[in-house]
């Protein structure tokens, strides 16, 4: 079957640059100065600059119609290389054509930009260097052909995908391979005394290094010659439940938004990273008021989780951390492992940490520090820097080490690692023992 | 992409800036200001716009533009009439629109794809010439004669190449999008 061919796209309207403008401008204050005084001489210097812009855009452009955009993003940590194509029958005004790639905030060139032009493709090259963790939607980049003189131009039709990009710290990645404690039966689920404290079988793995005796399945074992160990539904699923603290402080709303960026990245990973392994994870933000995603599993469970996360705004107003902690009684069982995100640097009746802890969670708190954000910022000589960093630090330290006796805490300042908030998940408490 | 492509060749030539230069000096010399001020205006004009666009905040941009248009203005509004300095003064505004293709954030050869726009507006400045040469009256006819000859070239190529529409405002590469910051992304 011969599929009829699609027409090309219309191209889009020619606009004037700034630079249009303002040539037309000079050259009809040159005219009217000319006829004021009877004078040609302005007059002669005012034609060009007259004609220009209307000729400009009737110029080079009329083939071109549309181009479509490849773009993927890779790199690890901190580094992202963004690469892309713009194919389409670009003739020779490709040369003219520009690609405006939108930076996320906190982004820096790690090296020039790269681009490559053919009749049939513009390839490019980017690569950046994340300050901190974030998670965006880079929206599509600008394209537009503009004419050589730079007074008229026009956008180019085609395909234009988004570019999610997520960065988050490499040693989340591990965090999967933690087995957070089970702390909630689950729905329907009836503990047997009979069945011990693994719980109902689940099926057959392959035996590891330094396992029990007693969980080597010895009847399959002989069957399959190979050692195999039991999996029980228990062993399965633990239980966390992420709280995400976007209510407004007293850091002002650009370090508010870069603060919650950064937390925003480092819930998204650490959800990743435990869901890919059926931990039951649940996802609370509190502003104003509580917003929650229950407990749960799978595919959809963390679709549904993850766009959560990627909502999360701050908020104008700030509710009060009581309201958090009913709301979370409400929503949550107790005894859910509770990780709670959150910068807190305002006086301790703000902080949500205790007021969760009373209502029967255990809380660890990741708090993303505001430090190296606003480090140099204060317009202090160079020599007095490291003292005031010093001094903001040890203030810090002192009132997040009050927390300690609600839980534990993580300052975290070196954002590109998690590794203090995976050592302390590694411990008992909130480690299923197996 | 195969290996490191070689660093890309960009526009602002020095012989379109030279050409500019001498085009607003010889206007600046035949025009009507005492001693050398003529080319001293044309030069510092189109130096303080060259370094502009080069060096100064925001390069490329259109005030960049403004100190070239102002000497060109000085220098074309103090100028006597007179058949060499009306072909002088065309000569400078083309000269002017040959350096703003030759710009330095653009790929170079700006001036030679620029040759489609540059041309007919050459053939006006060289048609306007050619009648006042063959115009026989006095200088503020002559004058009148070539306002209405420049404003018949411009509505025709405003008919020819249609109504333009207004550039929407958008942020330049450099700058960071707020739409893409991390807190607004998604």
């Amino acid at each position: 079957m011969i599929e009829a061919e699609h027409p090309p796209p219309l191209p889009g309207p020619v606009h004037w640059t700034r630079r249009a403008y303002l040539l037309v401008a000079f050259g009809a204050g040159l005219l009217a100065l000319a006829v004021a005084f009877r004078d040609a001489v302005p007059l002669f210097a005012g034609i060009p600059l007259l004609l220009a812009p209307f000729l400009a855009g009737s110029q080079g452009s009329r083939q071109l119609s549309g181009a479509d955009l490849e773009w993927q993003a890779s790199g690890l940590g901190p580094d992202v290389t963004i690469t892309g194509a713009l194919r389409g029958n670009l003739g020779s005004s490709a040369v003219d054509i520009s690609v405006e790639v939108p930076k996320p905030l906190g982004a820096t060139d790690a090296e020039p930009a790269r681009f490559e032009r053919d009749p049939t493709a513009i390839r490019f090259a980017l690569r950046w260097r994340l300050s901190e963790p974030s998670i965006v939607t880079l929206p599509p980049p600008r394209i537009v052909w503009r004419d050589p003189l730079g007074l008229t131009e026009r956008p180019l039709d085609g395909a234009r995908p988004s570019l999610p990009l997520e960065r988050y710290p490499p040693s989340l990645h591990r965090l999967g391979s933690i087995r957070p404690a089970r702390t909630t039966t689950l729905p329907g689920e009836v503990h047997s005394r009979v069945l011990g404290a693994s719980g109902e079988f689940f099926g057959l793995r392959e035996a590891t290094a330094g396992e029990p005796p007693r969980t080597i399945n010895w009847r399959a074992t002989a069957r399959a010659g190979r050692l195999l160990a039991n999996d029980y539904r228990i062993d399965r699923t633990g239980d966390l439940l992420i709280v995400l603290d976007v209510r407004p402080t007293s850091l002002g709303p650009d370090t508010d938004d870069r603060l919650l960026g950064v937390a925003r990245a480092a819930a998204h990973g650490i959800a990743e990273s435990l869901l890919r392994e059926k931990t039951r994870t649940g996802f609370a933000s509190f502003g104003e008021f509580l917003t929650t995603v229950p407990l749960s599993t799978g595919r959809g469970h963390r679709i549904r989780i993850l766009r959560a996360i990627k909502a999360a705004r701050r908020e104008e107003i700030a509710g009060p951390a009581m309201r958090c902690a009913l709301g979370l009684r409400r929503s949550y069982p107790r005894g859910v492992t509770t990780l709670v995100v959150s910068s807190w640097t305002e006086d301790p009746s703000f902080n949500l940490v205790p007021y969760i802890q009373r209502q029967g969670f255990p809380v660890v708190l990741l708090s993303p520090s505001p430090l190296p954000m606003r480090a140099r910022t204060g317009g202090l000589d160079p020599a007095d820097e490291p003292l005031a960093e010093r001094l903001e630090r040890l203030e810090r330290r002192t009132r997040l080490s009050e927390l300690w006796v609600h839980g534990p805490v993580v300052d975290w300042e070196d954002f590109w690692t998690l590794e203090p908030l995976s050592r302390i998940m590694r411990r008992p408490p909130y480690r299923r023992i197996s | 992409m195969k290996g490191p492509s070689p660093p890309p060749v960009r526009g602002g030539g020095l012989a379109t800036t030279v050409l500019f230069g001498a085009a607003a000096c010889f206007l600046g010399l035949l025009g009507g200001l005492p001693l050398l001020l003529g080319p001293v205006v044309g030069a510092l004009g189109v130096f303080a716009s060259t370094a502009w666009r080069t060096h100064g905040k925001g390069r490329g941009g259109t005030v960049a533009l403004v100190p070239a248009l102002l000497a060109l203005a000085i220098l074309a509004g103090t100028s006597p009439v007179a058949p060499s300095t009306d072909l002088f003064a065309g000569l400078a505004g083309l000269a002017f629109l040959l350096w703003i293709a030759d710009d330095p954030a653009r790929p170079a050869g700006g001036g030679r794809r620029a040759m489609p726009t540059i041309a007919p507006a050459a053939l006006g400045v060289g048609l306007a010439w050619a009648i006042t040469l063959a115009l026989v009256g006095q200088p503020e006819e002559v004058g009148l004669a070539g306002g209405l000859l420049a404003a018949a070239l411009v509505l025709l190529a405003f008919l020819v190449s249609g109504l333009p529409r207004r550039a929407p405002a958008h942020p330049r590469n450099a700058q960071p999008v707020r739409g893409a910051s991390p807190h607004d992304g998604v």
